[in-house]
């Protein structure tokens, strides 16, 4: 098993709703999004175009950012996640100087949005119940949103079909921009659109062979 | 249709919101530690070298032991500085097998304990060996965290390497030459030779690296604060001190009174010039790759 995502470039309009969705299920602390949007203008008027690129961790296969870590913190799971081990980190950010996608995220001492202190949800951690009290100083990154899929070994439910399984982003799309599966599963429905369409990774040049899929826009 | 400024500035804003940063995570001291470590080490094989050439000059060798293990211990505390949880430091340890800061700490112990040995009793031997040889692996260390970072396009080139390790050597000839020149007055005309042979191959050793820079992919911003870099690093930090060094050899062989000073700046210039080239590198020069040009089409490997 080896959980990936493809991501159609052709259907993502540049809402933001999956940073936010991210954002609201992790809670991050200001200024950390484990997923952002870039953009892309092509072309000139009357033609000028918009390419909007979700890009997040790529939980990648040959992941830089493991080997690097001195405490072992960072590790690699039989599923293909790409995990933080906040308890052996010791935040010398080796890490994100070896990831090629920028997205690995320091939390610093100010982990709260508002003067006033941390709102309740805040507090709670969101859904993942990360407690960033601790996370002070250590650092994270995108979970794969790992305590859903945990929660499909308990239910038995399939992530990347049943909503409560799946990662948030891929929940919240409003243009259905996201697939989320099986990458060795030859029947999920991440595999088949792969089949399908060709698609490609980010900096596939750095060789770290990510499991997020982009398909071209048109 | 005008070319003025305005349609200049228009021209000049970035279309991609993905555009190269310059990393700011390793800052100051994460360079100091490179710095000040690179050095000391460096300072630690040179000077083990001069003791094996010149048996009879343990004085001057137990000083520049104390000024390496000064530099080595300022550039740890600089990283502890830095680092999120100081406290937990010790879990750098779990992973040798991999992780080249691990693998740079882990040779710390031998080179602590090994120079400890040597200002007990300061003779060429097997524990003079085993103590170069774990500077020199401290500095090879470092030359691979760096290389292994691939976020950061001039640090993950391979030839970056050889040229931390040249460096660190350079700066430590640099620094044996300035600390002998303070502290006896005078040097042997061989280390000065070994000095000017280093900066010759820590020039032959930057050039290639900036050449490696052309072939690869690196963001605009990192080559033109090279470039800025470059003409004051091949001046200042290179040919000045390399034709100091020469004359204090000239006129070592004659015991001319000027020589300890010339000595004295060019060891520091060299010193001076490689603590530059680390900054720069490190904190200056150190954009990610931004992904722009990564827009394209290719098959994954999954199918």
């Amino acid at each position: 098993m080896h959980w990936g995502m493809v991501i159609d470039l052709n259907r993502c309009t540049g809402c933001y709703a999956c940073v936010l969705a991210c954002k609201e299920e992790h809670s991050t602390p200001s200024g950390i999004f484990f997923r952002q949007v870039h953009f892309q203008e092509d072309g000139e008027y009357p033609s000028a175009r918009r390419v909007h690129v979700p890009v997040q961790c790529n939980h990648c296969r040959e992941p830089p950012c493991v080997p690097v870590c001195p405490t072992g913190a960072t590790y690699k799971r039989s599923d293909g996640l790409v995990l933080v081990d906040a308890d052996k980190c010791i935040g010398c950010a080796y890490c994100m100087e070896a990831c090629p996608y920028e997205h690995r995220h320091f939390v610093e001492d100010k982990i709260e949005h508002f003067e006033a202190g941390l709102t309740p949800a805040e507090q709670a951690g969101g859904e993942a119940g990360h407690d960033w009290d601790i996370l002070r100083g250590t650092v994270v990154k995108c979970t794969f949103c790992a305590h859903r899929l945990e929660r499909a070994q308990e239910t038995g439910l399939k992530p990347g079909i049943d909503r409560d399984v799946t990662p948030a982003c891929v929940n919240t799309c409003p243009a259905l921009a996201m697939e989320f599966g099986d990458l060795d599963d030859p029947e999920s429905s991440i595999s088949r659109i792969l089949r399908e369409r060709e698609g490609f990774g980010l900096l596939e040049e750095a060789g770290t062979r990510p499991s997020i899929y982009y398909l071209q826009k048109d | 249709m005008s070319n003025g400024p305005d349609q200049a500035a228009l021209i000049a804003v970035p279309n991609w919101s993905g555009e190269a940063i310059r990393q700011r995570k390793w800052d100051w001291r994460a360079a100091a530690n490179f710095v000040a470590g690179g050095t000391g080490t460096g300072l630690l094989i040179v000077s083990a070298g001069a003791l094996v050439v010149g048996p009879d000059a343990q004085g001057a060798y137990v000083a520049q032991v104390w000024v390496a293990l000064g530099l080595i211990t300022v550039g740890l505390l600089c990283v502890m500085a830095k680092i999120g949880r100081p406290i937990r430091a010790l879990n750098a340890l779990r992973h040798a097998d991999t992780s080249w800061m691990t693998r740079e700490l882990l040779t710390l112990p031998v080179i602590f304990i090994g120079s400890l040995r040597m200002l007990y009793e300061p003779k060429p031997g097997l524990a003079l060996a085993v103590l170069a040889l774990a500077a020199l692996a401290f500095l090879y260390c470092q030359a691979r965290i760096l290389s292994a970072s691939k976020g950061i396009p001039v640090w993950s080139e391979p030839t970056i390497v050889l040229l931390v390790v040249m460096t660190g050597l350079t700066e430590g000839a640099g620094m044996s030459v300035c600390l002998l020149s303070l502290v006896s007055g005078s040097n042997s005309v061989l280390l000065l030779v070994a000095l000017v042979v280093l900066l010759f191959v820590r020039q032959v050793v930057w050039a290639r690296y900036r050449r490696a820079l052309t072939r690869r992919h690196v963001p605009d911003r990192s080559k033109e604060v090279l470039n800025r870099l470059s003409g004051y690093f091949m001046i200042v930090g290179q040919l000045l001190p390399g034709l100091l060094a020469i004359a204090a050899a000239a006129m070592g062989v004659a015991e001319h009174p000027g020589r300890p000073v010339l000595s004295m700046l060019a060891g520091a210039m060299a010193v001076a010039g490689g603590w530059a080239l680390k900054h720069t590198l490190i904190t200056r020069a150190a954009y990610t790759h931004g992904i722009a040009y990564t827009l394209r089409r290719t098959r994954p490997e999954v199918l």
